[in-house]
């Protein structure tokens, strides 16, 4: 117990180390019994309330300007799907499109003539074709 | 006016005349209670003003199985833990440490006229979590009894005598550094 301020001092740390404004107390009394003391204590909650208020608008800010951005940027509803080809900058799926190589790749002109052949064009319409 | 004749009061239709003599029995015992935890007078009228509001609607279902006093406690005990966590929330919103904010406002306030050492313990009783707050403050200053505080805090006797050796060992260690 020697070095224990909290027992030592007891008596003098429990005293109460503050002051209230004048006729606090018996204002408080006619406060509380006053209407108007409801009031009070919804403008207390309301207090309480304003974080809350300020972080659910600060929230829905963020929604409408991101909503926005993404309509802004996104293909209207109404589009065709050639406008839509157009404006998402794809080619036409064939399969292939992120086969770069395939895409960029050059079709030689054999290439060609290889496929007619294999899809049953004669040699004298490719001759015609030249 | 004691808690049986407000009681009395109160169940025989004399509403106001019961509200004023809970007003007048408890108001200055809850101004402290809650004084301690919100560190400041006008943050403690708010709370104090709510605290009646909540008592007054509450009393209908005021059943007599704890005493008055006990009940009474209860709400504004549940009062003062709903300040803490709003402070708590609105120091993170801020950016700022829950215990910086009130320890500004213990420095800056108007009212408090105690000693050096005081101001300190009221400062490291705010570095405690919440419910240690409230079981040091009951304990200490109030000097209630562990089986009154159960009661208040629905508590068991044995968690808070606990909460209570962990808190004064704290607050003990903090103010001998503050002693030549």
């Amino acid at each position: 117990m020697k070095n224990d301020v909290l027992n030592n001092m007891h008596d003098k740390l429990k005293k109460v180390p503050y002051n209230v404004p004048d006729g606090y107390f018996e204002e408080l009394r006619s406060r509380l019994q006053h209407p108007e003391a409801k009031v009070a204590g919804h403008n207390s909650f309301l207090k309480a309330m304003a974080p809350y208020a300020s972080m659910a608008a600060a929230f829905a800010l963020i929604v409408t300007v991101g909503t926005h951005i993404l309509k802004s940027t996104s293909p209207p509803e109404d589009m065709t799907f050639e406008d839509y080809l157009v404006h998402s900058d794809y080619m036409v799926s064939n399969g292939y499109e992120n086969d770069i190589n395939v895409i960029n790749s050059e079709i030689e002109d054999e290439d060609i003539v290889d496929y007619l052949i294999y899809t049953g064009v004669t040699a004298e319409l490719i001759e015609l074709s030249k | 006016m004691n808690d049986k004749q407000i009681i009395s009061l109160y169940n025989s239709g004399e509403h106001e005349k019961a509200f004023n003599g809970l007003v007048d029995a408890y108001s200055e015992k809850l101004y402290w209670h809650i004084r301690r935890f919100a560190c400041s007078h006008e943050d403690t009228n708010d709370l104090l003003q709510d605290v009646f509001v909540k008592i007054w609607a509450a009393l209908p279902s005021f059943r007599g199985e704890s005493q008055l006093f006990t009940w009474i406690y209860r709400i504004t005990t549940n009062e003062v833990l709903n300040h803490m966590r709003r402070q708590k929330f609105k120091a993170m919103i801020s950016l700022d440490s829950e215990y910086a904010i009130l320890e500004r406002k213990i420095d800056e306030d108007p009212y408090f006229n105690g000693n050096m050492l005081q101001r300190e313990l009221h400062k490291a009783i705010q570095r405690l979590p919440h419910k240690q707050r409230i079981v040091f403050s009951l304990r200490y200053f109030e000097e209630m009894k562990y089986e009154e505080i159960a009661m208040i805090t629905d508590t068991s006797v044995g968690a808070l005598k606990a909460s209570y050796h962990h808190a004064y060992s704290k607050i003990k260690e903090e103010m001998q550094k503050l002693l030549p």
